[in-house]
């Protein structure tokens, strides 16, 4: 144990297993990852904590980056700068762009991914990219580990800790990223537009795409999805047009789920993502 | 709690709370003066420090976590020579930021050159994302920025 401030802990366990151990002799602890969703959700000029706090730094097991053939597995305590630094042709690059619109260099050198998954009732930057990307993460408590889809993961345990992100390898030539706002802070306010595809002759093939960012919520269309999948590149004047349409018709479904200022926004990544097919996408192979 | 690390080079020991903000502690603790604070949201850059090697805003930092660090301010930093290839661009371009920036501005100058030889505008501005100063071109400090770069390849290359 580190210290005591108020009546509350801080522990700093040096390994994984004392990790787990704390956490399950202390399951209301906040995790202390690089701290700085926790600090910039504070609310005055001295923070305060509620709970006891498990430094998660000298656990040298949630630092370690690993790559076989078949995926990129990253640990949840690894800083965002050292992720973006594995490089373009490793890092996919939807997921790159999007750990480079967290904050500034200043802040990545702090941020993990583990933090940015962590948060409750909030999906962050990562989110939508990891979850299209078919990730998987694990979680673990003394004793146990179990791997779930991203997608899956709807809260934490209290006694449980994000340990690692596996990321499947797979051909995404088509990737494309946009985020505005402050997820965190002002999630009504802000919203990710992803979308990753693969290509075949320059045919669009599983197409997949998410409105994140927003809260609580990610959201995908099927429709949309399935109308890209399957068409040829460029697209044509009228599929652009029959494309808009769809996500019209779907961003004015998700009554409740969108603000009007992420309505607006949505529609804005549609038309230049639609573009980019039209008009901009040449294919090379 | 009492924690210590290296400040500038020296061994620096103090009684601070767990969660007590780095910035706070450098300032009242620490008595470093280019240590500022403003939007203590991890935006603005005015509190930047160096700590084992990485440029971070020392108000998202809490004290419990930099015990054993290595901790550089602006301080100990302009002593060193990299800091005079930053001042030498300012006085060239014109670019002059004031007291309150000074820390932030020259320590995020000192984070891009180390990991770009040579930084680009896209980086520069990246770096420099939240800054709220209203009155320092960011214009002037892209052209300092590119050249203590070019000062630092030339001291690379021998040439003076
Ligand atoms: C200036 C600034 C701008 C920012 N902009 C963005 C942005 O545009 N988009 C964005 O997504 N974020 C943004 N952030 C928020 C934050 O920096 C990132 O979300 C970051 O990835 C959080 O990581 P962390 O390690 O600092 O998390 P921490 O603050 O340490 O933790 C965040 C939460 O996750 C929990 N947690 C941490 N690790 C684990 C784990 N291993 N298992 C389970 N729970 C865990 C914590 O208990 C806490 O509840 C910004 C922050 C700042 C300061
Ligand atoms: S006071 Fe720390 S970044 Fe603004
Ligand atoms: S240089 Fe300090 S506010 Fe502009």
């Amino acid at each position: 144990m580190e210290g005591n401030n108020l009546g509350r802990n801080i522990y700093a366990p040096q390994s994984l297993n004392e990790l787990l151990h704390m956490r399950e002799q202390h399951p209301d602890t906040i995790l202390w990852s690089g701290g700085t969703a926790l600090m910039r959700m504070q609310k005055g000029p001295v923070p305060s904590f509620d709970r006891d706090i498990i430094h998660l730094s000298g656990v040298n097991e949630l630092k370690k980056i690993r790559r076989t053939e078949r995926y990129l597995e990253i640990g949840a305590a690894v800083p965002v700068k050292k992720i973006i630094n594995v490089g373009q042709h490793i890092l996919p690059f939807a997921l790159a762009q999007a750990l480079m619109s967290i904050g500034s260099p200043a802040v990545r050198n702090l941020a993990t991914m583990g933090g940015n998954l962590g948060i409750k009732d909030r999906r962050l930057n990562s989110f939508s990219v990891l979850m299209l990307m078919d990730s998987i993460v694990e979680l673990r408590r003394s004793g146990k580990s179990r791997w779930i889809q991203l997608g899956r993961l709807n809260s934490i345990g209290e006694a449980e800790i994000l340990t690692r992100i596996r990321i499947p390898f797979r051909n995404w030539d088509l990737q494309y990223f946009r985020a505005v706002g402050d997820p965190l802070l002002h999630p009504m306010d802000s919203l990710s537009f992803t979308v990753l595809a693969e290509t075949n002759k320059g045919i669009i093939s599983n197409l997949r795409f998410a409105v994140g960012n927003t809260g609580k919520s990610t959201l995908r269309s099927l429709d949309f999805e399935t109308y890209l999948s399957g068409k040829k590149l460029r697209l044509s004047g009228k599929e652009f047009d029959a494309a808009v349409n769809i996500f019209q018709s779907f961003v004015q479904n998700a009554e409740g789920d969108l603000t009007p200022f992420q309505k607006d926004r949505s529609l804005r990544f549609v038309h230049w993502f639609l573009r980019e097919l039209r008009d901009v996408y040449i294919f090379t192979e | 709690m009492k924690i210590s690390f290296l400040l500038n080079g020296r061994q620096f020991e103090t009684e601070v709370s767990p969660t007590e903000r780095l910035s706070d502690i450098l300032k009242s603790n620490g008595k470093i003066f280019s240590v500022r604070t403003s939007c203590l949201k991890g935006e603005c850059k005015s509190c930047s420090v160096i700590i084992d090697g990485e440029v971070v805003p020392s108000c998202m930092i809490p004290a419990f976590s930099v015990r054993g660090s290595d901790i550089t301010t602006l301080e100990g930093f302009s002593k060193t020579r990299d800091y005079h290839d930053i001042i030498q661009a300012f006085e060239e371009t014109g670019a002059s930021p004031c007291d309150f920036c000074r820390g932030g501005t020259i320590l995020t100058i000192q984070s891009i050159l180390e990991r770009f030889a040579e930084p680009e505008e896209p980086q520069i501005l990246d770096a420099f994302s939240g800054n709220i100063c209203p009155c320092t071109n960011i214009g002037l400090i892209m052209d300092s920025v590119k050249r203590a770069a070019l000062y630092r390849k030339r001291k690379r290359l021998g040439r003076k």
